[in-house]
C-alpha cells in the first residue's frame, strides 16, 4: 500500500511541476516527508516490546494447541499489534480459519496476554512456527514486523478412538482382568452437604430444584477390578492406532472413575485414580517411542 | 495479503473524510458531480448492514453514465475542470465498491490527490489551512484503518497526527527550498478563462461595468518609498487603439510593420518610483503598472506603447519589480504609419459628433483648447457616471451617448472621447487598466481590486508626446479623488457579484482592522510561499545562512535531515526502554550499583533478602551499605529483615 501512496505523491509532483504551483510542491513534500517520519513512528510502535512465552496447554492430535503469550508494552502504548504464525513455514495451516491472527492494543506500562491457537497434527511435542509480530500503525501504509522463535512447546496426546464395544469383555477367570471395557452403572452412595471446591457436575441439581439445600451426590469408589490398559491386548496392528485406542480407553476409565494402569512395551504405570493418573497415562502415550522425549517441565 | 474487510466505523470515517475534501470543489464542478458523491456516500452507508454491494454491471453502467455526463456538461473531456470532475466521479464510484482495506487505501490516496487540486483554484492562506485540515482528517482515517476493528480513534491519535506533521515540517521546508523548479514537462489544460474576471484586451460598452461588480483582488503593489498621491494611481494595462467589430482592441504585433515595432527608448532605471508588483495568475499576458514602467524581469517585455506585457500568459503568480518614471515624454515623434493608425476611424459613423467637433475646431485653434472644451462640456452638462447605463446602439454609439443618453461608465466616456479626438485629427487611444486601490495603512501595500477597473484616453500632442486625459474625471471627480466606491456605492449593482464580502463591511472598525491584518498576511503568503521563486528567495535564504554560520544551503538542509531523523530514532527507541520506577526502586538499584564496587553483583532474580544474606559475611552487619539495604527492605515490604 505504501507504493500506492508513493505513486499518488509522484502524480502530485507532476501536477506541481506542470502547473508550477508552489503550494502543491509544499503539500507533496509534506506528505512525502511525513511518510519518512511514519517509518520511524511505525518502528517505534514495535521497538522495545517485550514478548514472553507463557504456558502451552496440551491437546489431542487434530485439535488446536493453545499457546499463551505475554506482551509487555514498556514506556509507550502499542497499537494495532497483530500476532500470528509465520505463514511460509506452515502452508497446510494457512487456510485454517481457526488460525486467525490476534489483534491487541496495549497501554503504556501495561501488559497483555494473548492465546494463540496452533493446529497440532501429530502426537508428541508440538513446536509452533516462528511467531510473527507486526503492526501497520499509524498510517497502515508501512508494515513493521519481526519473527520470534519461541521456546515453547505443547504436548499433544494421541487422538482418542473409542473402541469399547468392539472388544470382548475380559475373561472373568483371569485374575488380572486386562481390560474392563463396558461402562458400569455408577452406584450412588448418598448425599452430603456442598463444600466449596466440589465440582459442579456432582451437585444434585434435582434436589436443589425441589428447594432442598445445596448437596452433592457421592458415589462408591469403584475398587473392584482395576482396569489395565494393555498395549498387547489391543488387536489393532498399527501402533499409532493402538495408542489412539489406549487413549480412548484411558479417557473412558477416567470418566467412569475407575482405577486404571498402563502397560506399554517396556513401561508399566501402576494402577492409579483421578486426573493426575490420566495425565500421566496420556503423557506416556503421547511420547511413546518418540526420539524427542524431553521431560515435561 | 489476506483480504481485510472494513468495519462500519471505518466506512463512516472514510465517507466523512471524503465529503470534507470534496467541499471546495462545489464552486468549480457541476452540482450533479457533487450530488453523485453525496448519493454514493449515502447509498454505501445504507448498505453498511449488508455485505453485498452493487454488482459490477451496475457499477459499469454508473461509470459510463458519469463519463457521458461529464462530456455533456462540459462539452469536452479535456481541460482542468472536466479532469477534476472525472477524479471526483471516480472517487464517488470507489466509495460505492469500498469493502476491503485495499479499497479504502486506494480511496484515500485518490483523496490526497484531490486535496492537492484545490490549490489549482485557490491559493489563499484560508484554503491552505483548509487543505492542511483535510490532510489531517485523511491521516486520521488512515490511522483508524490501521487499528483493529474494535479500537476507535481518540484524542491521542489527533495528537499523533499533529506530532507527525510537526516533525515532517522542517524536512518539507528543506525540500521546498532546494527542489529544483523545472519547467512544465508537457502542456497541461489550464483553468477555463470564462470563470475568471479581469481586464481584457477587448473593450466595448458594458465590458468594464461587468468587471467592476467584483471585489476580487486584481493585483497588489508595494512601494519601496512613499506612494504617489492616490489620484495618480493609473495602472496602465493594455493600449486599445484599433476599432473593430464595435469594440476597441489592441493592435496585434503582426499587423505592425516591422520597422515600426521598435521598443521605447531605455531610460536610466535608477531614478523613478520603485515598487513590487504581485500579479495573481490571470492566464493573460497583461501587466498593470504606473506610467512609464520598466523592469529587468526576463519574463516581461516592454511593449511599443510603453506598457509591460508578460512574454507568456501568466498561469502562475508573478512577482515583478518595476521602476516607473512619471514625467518622461512618451514618444516625441510619431511616425506617419503610427499617426495614421492612431487616427483611423470607421467612415460615415457618428455624423452628429463629427459636426460638433468641426464646429469646435473652427472656434479653437490649439489642440489643448479643444480638449479642455470637450472636458468642460462633460462636467458642465448633465452627464452621469453609472454602473448600469441604458443600452445604446452600436452603430452611432457616440452620437447617441453624447447627445441623448448621457449616462455611462468609464468605458463609455473613454470610447466617446477617443472618437471625438480622432475626428478632430488628434491621435488618440484608449488605455485599459485600473485606477486607485486601497492602501493598507499598516504595511503600505496597495490592493487593487476588479472594481477599480478603469479606462481612460491618451492623446498625442506634438513635442509633448502621449498625454493622459481622463474624461471620467470630468464627469465624476470623486471617482478619481476618492475611489470608485465613493462614486458608485449607492448603485444596486455595486458589488453585486461579490455577495457577503468583507469589503462590504469595511466601515466597521474591527472588521476593517481584521481585514487589513489578513490582507497583510495574505500579501506575505503570496509573496514568499505561493510566489516562491528560487532565484529571488534563495538568495535571501542563502545570505541569511551565510551570515549566521557560514553555512551553505545544501549543508544546512542535510544537517536538518540528519538531525530530525536521528532525533526521531532516539525518541522512538529510548522512551520504550525506560520503564518508570518508584523512588524506592531507584534507591535499591543505586545501592546495588554501589555494592558491585565491593565485589557483590546482584544476581538475576535475586531477592533483597538473599542479597543481604550474601553481603553480610563480606561487609559485616555494621557496614553502612548493609544498613541502607535493610532500610530499603523495610520501606519496600513494611517489615524489617531481622524480624523475618
Amino acid at each position: 500500500m505504501g507504493f500506492l501512496f508513493l505513486l499518488s505523491l509522484f502524480l502530485m509532483l507532476l501536477m506541481a511541476i506542470n502547473y508550477q504551483s508552489n503550494l502543491i510542491y509544499a503539500l507533496t513534500f509534506w506528505l512525502g516527508t511525513l511518510f519518512v517520519v511514519a517509518i520511524h513512528v511505525t518502528h517505534a510502535n514495535l521497538s522495545g516490546l517485550e514478548v514472553t512465552a507463557l504456558r502451552a496447554e496440551p491437546c489431542f492430535a487434530g485439535e488446536l494447541a493453545v499457546f499463551q503469550i505475554r506482551l509487555v508494552s514498556g514506556g509507550r502504548s502499542r497499537q494495532g499489534i497483530r500476532l500470528g504464525w509465520s505463514e511460509k513455514r506452515s502452508p497446510e495451516t494457512a487456510q485454517n480459519p481457526e488460525r486467525r491472527d490476534a489483534y491487541v492494543d496495549i497501554a503504556a506500562n501495561d501488559a497483555a496476554e494473548i492465546a494463540l491457537h496452533y493446529p497440532a497434527l501429530r502426537r508428541g511435542w508440538c513446536y509452533p512456527d516462528r511467531l510473527r509480530i507486526e503492526a501497520t500503525f499509524p498510517l497502515g501504509l508501512l508494515r513493521c514486523w519481526s519473527f520470534i522463535m519461541l521456546d515453547q512447546r505443547a504436548l499433544v496426546w494421541p487422538a482418542p478412538v473409542s473402541i469399547s464395544t468392539l472388544l470382548p469383555v475380559a475373561d472373568a477367570s483371569d485374575q488380572r482382568s486386562r481390560v474392563a471395557l463396558i461402562a458400569e452403572e455408577r452406584d450412588l452412595a448418598g448425599h452430603r452437604h456442598y463444600r466449596i471446591g466440589d465440582p459442579a457436575s456432582a451437585i444434585d441439581w434435582r434436589s436443589l430444584a425441589r428447594g432442598q439445600p445445596l448437596s452433592v451426590e457421592q458415589y462408591f469408589t469403584p475398587t473392584a477390578s482395576p482396569r489395565w490398559l494393555d498395549w498387547d491386548a489391543i488387536p489393532s496392528a498399527d501402533p499409532e492406532r493402538k495408542l489412539s485406542e489406549l487413549c480412548g480407553l484411558a479417557l473412558q476409565a477416567a470418566k467412569d472413575r475407575s482405577a486404571f494402569g498402563l502397560k506399554l512395551p517396556g513401561q508399566v504405570l501402576e494402577v492409579g485414580l483421578g486426573q493426575e493418573q490420566l495425565e500421566q497415562v496420556l503423557t506416556l502415550l503421547a511420547l511413546f517411542r518418540l526420539a524427542d522425549r524431553a521431560p515435561i517441565l | 495479503m489476506s483480504r481485510v474487510f472494513l468495519s462500519r466505523s471505518d466506512l463512516r470515517w472514510l465517507i466523512v473524510g471524503h465529503g470534507l475534501i470534496v467541499l471546495p470543489h462545489l464552486l468549480q464542478i457541476p452540482l450533479w458531480v457533487v450530488l453523485a458523491t453525496v448519493f454514493t456516500g449515502a447509498w454505501r452507508l445504507l448498505l453498511l448492514r449488508r455485505r453485498r454491494l452493487p454488482g459490477w454491471p451496475l457499477r459499469m453502467m454508473l461509470a459510463a453514465g458519469a463519463v457521458v455526463g461529464i462530456g455533456i456538461s462540459f462539452g469536452t473531456w479535456v481541460g482542468l475542470e472536466p479532469m477534476i470532475a472525472v477524479l471526483l466521479v471516480a472517487a464517488a464510484l470507489k466509495i460505492l465498491e469500498c469493502n476491503t482495506l485495499r479499497d479504502a487505501h486506494i480511496l484515500i490516496c485518490l483523496d490526497f490527490f484531490i486535496v492537492a487540486t484545490h490549490f489549482l483554484f485557490y491559493q489563499s492562506p484560508v484554503m491552505s489551512v483548509f487543505v492542511l485540515a483535510s490532510v489531517a482528517a485523511l491521516l486520521l482515517c488512515l490511522i483508524k484503518l490501521s487499528l483493529g476493528a474494535q479500537s476507535s480513534l481518540t484524542k491521542r491519535h489527533m495528537g499523533l497526527v499533529l506530532r507527525m506533521l510537526f516533525w515532517s515540517a522542517p524536512l518539507m521546508a528543506t525540500l521546498f527550498l532546494t527542489f529544483p523548479r523545472i519547467d512544465p514537462l508537457w502542456a497541461v489544460p489550464t483553468m477555463g478563462s470564462g470563470g475568471a474576471t479581469g481586464m481584457d484586451d477587448r473593450l466595448s460598452p458594458g465590458s468594464l461595468s461587468r468587471i467592476a461588480r467584483s471585489d476580487q483582488v486584481a493585483f497588489r503593489v508595494r512601494f519601496d518609498e512613499a506612494p504617489p498621491p492616490r489620484s495618480e494611481w493609473y495602472w496602465r494595462g493594455m493600449v486599445l487603439d484599433r476599432f473593430e467589430d464595435n469594440a476597441w482592441t489592441t493592435t496585434p504585433r503582426r499587423e505592425i510593420p516591422s520597422e515600426e515595432r521598435k521598443p521605447p527608448r531605455s531610460e536610466p532605471r535608477s531614478q523613478g518610483l520603485h515598487y513590487e508588483l504581485l500579479q495573481p495568475p490571470t492566464h493573460q499576458p497583461w501587466l498593470f503598472a504606473l506610467p512609464y514602467a520598466q523592469t529587468s524581469d526576463p519574463r516581461v517585455a516592454e511593449a511599443s506603447a510603453f506598457h509591460l506585457v508578460a512574454r507568456k500568459p501568466m498561469d502562475v503568480l508573478h512577482r515583478i519589480e518595476v521602476v516607473s518614471s512619471g514625467n518622461v515624454v512618451m514618444q516625441q515623434e510619431l511616425s506617419p504609419w503610427w499617426r495614421a493608425h492612431e487616427l483611423a476611424l470607421p467612415a460615415s459613423r457618428n455624423p452628429q459628433s463629427r459636426a460638433y467637433v468641426e464646429s469646435l475646431r473652427e472656434e479653437l485653434k490649439t489642440d489643448e483648447a479643444l480638449i479642455s472644451a470637450i472636458l468642460d462640456r462633460f462636467s458642465r452638462e448633465a452627464f452621469y457616471y453609472t454602473l448600469s447605463p441604458p443600452l445604446i446602439s452600436e452603430r452611432d454609439f457616440v452620437d447617441e451617448f453624447l447627445f441623448e443618453v448621457k449616462r455611462g461608465f468609464c468605458e463609455h466616456y473613454a470610447y466617446a472621447f477617443v472618437v471625438l479626438m480622432r475626428q478632430a485629427g488628434i491621435p488618440a487611444r484608449i488605455v485599459g487598466g485600473y485606477h486607485g486601490g486601497e492602501l493598507n495603512p499598516a504595511t503600505g501595500t496597495v490592493v487593487v481590486r476588479q472594481l477599480d477597473a478603469h479606462a481612460w484616453v491618451e492623446v498625442w500632442l506634438p513635442q509633448r508626446g502621449w498625454l493622459r486625459v481622463d474624461p471620467t474625471a470630468a464627469v465624476a471627480p470623486n471617482r478619481i479623488e476618492l475611489g470608485v466606491e465613493d462614486a458608485l456605492a449607492d448603485e444596486p449593482l455595486w458589488l453585486s457579484e461579490s455577495g457577503l464580502s468583507s469589503y462590504r463591511f469595511r466601515h466597521y472598525v474591527v472588521i476593517d482592522w481584521l481585514r487589513w491584518r489578513y490582507d497583510d498576511f495574505a500579501w506575505r503568503w503570496q509573496r514568499s510561499v505561493v510566489g516562491f521563486d528560487q532565484r529571488q528567495n534563495l538568495r535571501a535564504v542563502s545570505g541569511w545562512l551565510a551570515r549566521w554560520g557560514g553555512l551553505s544551503l545544501e549543508i544546512a538542509a542535510a544537517a536538518i535531515w540528519v538531525g530530525v531523523l536521528a532525533l526521531l530514532y532516539i525518541l522512538g527507541t529510548r522512551s520504550a526502554r525506560r520503564t518508570p520506577r518508584s523512588i524506592i526502586e531507584r534507591r535499591y538499584l543505586a545501592l546495588c550499583r554501589r555494592l558491585t564496587r565491593h565485589g557483590v553483583q546482584r544476581q538475576h532474580g535475586e531477592s533483597a533478602a538473599a542479597l543481604r544474606d550474601r553481603v553480610l559475611p563480606i561487609l559485616g552487619a555494621e557496614h553502612p551499605l548493609v544498613r541502607q539495604l535493610e532500610a530499603v527492605y523495610r520501606e519496600l515490604y513494611g517489615c524489617s529483615l531481622i524480624e523475618r
